[in-house]
């Protein structure tokens, strides 16, 4: 039987081949088949790349996302995206996590168990406005100080830039949930047409940066499942023209992405507008 | 005559055969008749022209260096090769449409598997055929990593499995090892990321936990026990990676007991996976030596040298000077060497009272 096989080695993987593509795009059309949520976001919530290799065609866009935090400083940086407030001992509990309250001898960054659930992310609502009054307040706070003749750091420049960068620039969708199943969020954030809900992977550590430290063990969103977004081709043509934006300047969003989320959780582009300059 | 291997073997001994001849006649002791001699070298030539014919294999030393040329030659082509598909693909797909892309991704392992069935039916040697799998493979990976993309699709240990699947299919069918290699690389990640998953990990942090790869390690290395017909060169390989999926996780966790699953005193995990990898590393020594398996052995012995000097690592590097820690690696070394000349000696005694010798 070996040998009847192996004389027809390869008709049989020609069929695999086909038959493995066939389950992935009949996928795809499940996927689609019904849509969870359209939604239009900008260049602040879906990012160009970094760095683009010159010998790649293709373009992915980053989702931004955040989390609340108090921890305002000039410089929008990586860690408070990881470790909301909300993600404390009980929900981590409810996620299915078994969280010590005390530190064994063997806590550390590396014992961290990694579970993928999903993730509510809010786009323009209640939590960018709390984070936008947030920044005002230090904002306004700091210039107190800086009109009083304190010498200080940060500059009144870099304090406007922070402010300017929070109102224009910075990403307006929050991670505000997690569940363990799909219908949980959709039934608690029912009707409300701003909310994504994504795949995300969540993480315990031992210890490691953390603006609450009354816990030995706490839980951090280590990213999304799907982190990148394919834009298909002729938007991608569009976007690869536009230049890198500058770190140190407020940059306005120059386009908007109309995003579908399939059923299977999946999102993909439907349209690219390319905005005017302001 | 059934494999390449037992007739490259059998024309091995003619060649040996007659330069042992030649050495005896010259010393002496011993000459065949002008006859004999003649009947010999006839039978010998029809046999290796036969099997060259049939086998394609190395008639003589030249050509086995030839032959050794090639395999190098045909293996850098092959990465190549595929190197080239993977960049001329990401050089363009972003300028084809989605339906585009998705017909180029299937096409292109198809194509290539057509092209490799090709080159097996009419090239005997298989260096070809064996690039054409190696493309294939190739293609079929960029085939669903880019579906993935393109779709923005979930990654999933499955796609290991897959892959796994079609390089064993084309390993058996060209007899490269290379393909069995990559399809064994293949499967340890897919039941690494799968045992991940039941205990509770997410899938891509397979390799955090060292003993996902154990389960596989030892599956793959009774692979090798199996006596496969007309595949005897397949039992090594499938061998040598069965002893390097496990011990080099054990290695790992004797330095670095934050990988383990065990929740247990660092000084426990690490000690107990430093004496697991000498006890190991011996018993492959030992089950090759028995089953006269010279990879075994050879792998095995490489393991126990490497845990050995990191332990003496451990405990010298920060006592002794310089010199004084080499020296010791060095009269280490020395006493292994005179350890396995016992034993080989020991083994060929052995052999000549059985009458092996």
């Amino acid at each position: 039987m070996f040998d009847k096989i192996k004389a027809k080695t390869f008709p049989i993987l020609a069929v695999f081949i086909l038959a493995i593509n066939a389950l992935i795009l009949a996928k795809v059309a499940y996927n689609k088949s019904e849509s969870l949520l359209k939604i239009t976001l900008s260049e602040r919530e879906l990012a160009l790349p970094s760095y683009a290799p010159k010998e790649n065609s293709g373009l992915n866009l980053r989702f931004n996302y955040r989390v609340l935090t108090s921890d305002i400083d000039t410089y929008m940086s990586f860690a408070p995206r990881r470790y909301p407030d909300w993600l404390d001992k009980e929900k981590m509990e409810s996620l299915g996590f078994t969280m010590e309250t005390e530190a064994t001898e063997n806590d550390t960054n590396n014992k961290g168990v990694t579970k993928e659930r999903i993730i509510a992310l809010e786009f323009n609502g209640e939590s960018y406005q709390q984070m936008l009054a947030r920044v005002q307040e230090w904002h306004a706070e700091l210039s107190t100080e800086y009109e009083a003749g304190k010498e200080r750091y940060p500059t009144q420049e870099s304090i406007d830039r922070r402010l300017n960068k929070e109102k224009f620039q910075a990403s307006r969708l929050f991670a505000i949930d997690a569940a363990v199943e799909l219908e949980e969020l959709q039934s608690k954030y029912a009707g409300k047409p701003n909310i994504i809900f994504a795949k995300a992977l969540i993480s315990t550590r031992g210890y490691g940066y953390k603006t609450n430290n009354d816990v030995k063990r706490f839980g951090y969103i280590q990213n999304l499942s799907i982190e990148t977004i394919n834009v298909p081709n002729p938007f991608n043509v569009t976007l690869k023209n536009l230049p890198q934006t500058e770190y140190n300047a407020v940059n306005h969003p120059r386009y908007l992405v109309d995003l579908e989320i399939g059923k299977g959780l999946e999102p993909f582009v439907t349209d690219v507008v390319i905005l005017e300059p302001e | 005559m059934d494999s390449k291997l037992r007739a490259q073997h059998r024309c091995d001994q003619i060649e040996a055969f007659n330069e042992e001849l030649n050495a005896l006649e010259q010393e002496g002791i011993f000459e065949l008749s002008a006859s004999s001699k003649e009947v010999i070298n006839a039978h010998h030539t029809q046999l290796i022209d036969s099997l060259s014919q049939t086998f394609d294999i190395d008639a003589t030393k030249t050509d086995k260096q030839l032959s050794r040329g090639m395999r190098i030659a045909s293996f850098l082509g092959a990465l190549a090769f595929a190197a080239s598909i993977f960049f001329l693909f990401y050089q363009y797909w972003g300028l084809l449409g989605t339906v585009f892309q998705t017909v180029v991704l299937v096409a292109s392992p198809l194509i290539s598997l057509s092209i490799t069935a090709y080159l097996y039916k009419k090239e005997k040697s298989g260096y070809f055929a064996k690039i054409g799998a190696l493309i294939t493979v190739a293609c079929f990976v960029l085939n669903l990593s880019m579906m993935g993309v393109i779709y923005n699709l979930e990654s999933s240990p499955n796609a290991f499995l897959l892959w796994s699947v079609l390089a064993l299919g084309l390993a058996y069918k060209t007899q490269s090892r290379l393909m069995l290699a990559f399809a064994i690389l293949f499967f340890a990640s897919f039941l690494s990321a799968r045992t991940g998953t039941w205990f509770g990990y997410y899938w891509l942090s397979f390799g955090e936990k060292p003993e996902n790869f154990f389960a596989p390690a030892i599956s793959i290395f009774c692979m090798g026990f199996i006596n496969q017909k007309h595949y005897e060169n397949f039992a090594p390989t499938y061998r040598i990676f069965g002893i390097i999926l496990l011990l080099l996780p054990i290695l790992s966790l004797s330095h670095w007991s934050g990988g383990s699953y065990f929740d247990a005193p660092r000084d426990i995990i690490e000690g107990t996976y430093q004496v697991l990898g000498f006890v190991l590393a011996s018993a492959f020594m030992w089950i090759g030596i028995r089953n006269r398996w010279n990879d075994s052995v050879n792998t095995g012995c490489v393991f126990f040298t490497i845990f050995l000097y990191t332990k003496f690592f451990d405990w010298w590097w920060d006592w002794f000077p310089k010199y004084l820690f080499f020296l010791v690696i060095a009269l280490s070394s020395l006493l292994i060497l005179l350890i396995f000349k016992r034993l080989r000696t020991g083994i060929n005694s052995a052999k000549k009272g059985e009458g092996y010798v």
